[in-house]
């Protein structure tokens, strides 16, 4: 596992957070897994091709999703609709994009699919690969970015 | 679904909603290149292990790490066999897949609000699955 392809995943929410007013932000634990991972209540997962392969799921629960929509949009959101789940979606593909600029500055070409999410209980995420599981403390709740490459 | 030697009968594609409920399991492989997307394969636990089973000769009474590898790496199979024919036609749009991603859960809704999407069901014995195949500005038409 080359950390160097990890590391753009967290340092991707330094970078793009501020932009949307999310503020206090604190790494937590990395955590190794399986390729099985019991997931929460709400999930954003964005493919990665050409030279990184694998994916990144953003993983959340339904309060952090909704405060993250109440950020991007700028007011508050007091239901994950259709509008606030477009928000968090889009503030994953923003997160994947960063991480795909900053790898691309050190001579590495990605491309990433558009993000789906996935809401529900007792959700459970496979990789076909080992996941490296990254806790980021934000002022909008705790996301776990669920990295899974193919290194 | 030459690979398991199975009948199916494939339903005319319709509209996808941008948000849909999954049947209970379903790999997600992403498009990337000139019009990203997404292919989805959904189906129902008993459908997955049915086809596993197919597969690999035995009984599977849960949805076990094999049978959840095998649905992904079906579904890989599957999205291949498309991309290729797209990229290999002449003039055609090209893409390239990503690693397949899987989830099964309790009344999952699977949003993908970038795209637009078609699906079609193929019903074959062991169950029915769907295929949603969706990409940024909608399904491209006879280029």
């Amino acid at each position: 596992m080359d950390v160097r392809m990890y590391a753009p995943f967290v340092e991707s929410f330094f970078e793009v957070l501020p932009d949307f007013g999310v503020k206090e932000l604190k790494r937590g634990r990395l955590a190794l897994k399986d390729k099985l991972v019991a997931a929460a209540n709400v999930n954003v997962l964005v493919g990665l091709s050409q030279d990184v392969r694998g994916n990144v799921a953003y993983s959340m629960t339904e309060g952090t999703a909704r405060n993250i929509a109440s950020f991007v949009m700028g007011f508050p959101v007091g239901e994950l609709d259709e509008m606030a789940k477009s928000a968090v979606a889009e503030l994953a593909n923003v997160l994947a994009s960063r991480a795909a600029i900053i790898l691309e500055r050190g001579g590495l070409l990605v491309s990433i699919s558009p993000p789906t999410l996935i809401a529900g209980k007792n959700v459970t995420l496979l990789s076909h690969v080992r996941i490296l599981a990254v806790e980021v403390f934000t002022g909008a709740g705790l996301i776990e970015a669920n990295i899974g490459l193919e290194t | 679904m030459e690979l398991v030697e199975l009948d199916c009968a494939v339903s005319d594609p319709r509209p996808q909603p941008n948000t849909f409920e999954s049947n209970g399991l379903a790999v997600i492989i992403g498009l990337t290149g000139e019009r990203p997307g997404f292919v989805i394969l959904d189906t129902n636990r008993e459908a997955a292990r049915r086809l596993c089973g197919l597969i690999d000769g035995q009984a599977h009474s849960s949805e076990g790490d094999f049978v959840l590898h095998a649905l992904a790496e079906l579904a890989n199979i599957v999205a291949g066999h498309a991309v290729t024919a797209i990229n290999n036609a002449p003039g055609s749009t090209h893409f390239e897949m990503t690693p397949p991603g899987l989830f099964c859960g309790d009344k999952v809704k699977v949003t993908g609000h970038r795209v637009e999407a078609e699906v079609f069901d193929a019903d074959t014995p062991v169950g029915k699955l769907s295929v949603t195949v969706g990409f940024e500005g909608g399904v491209p038409r006879g280029r």
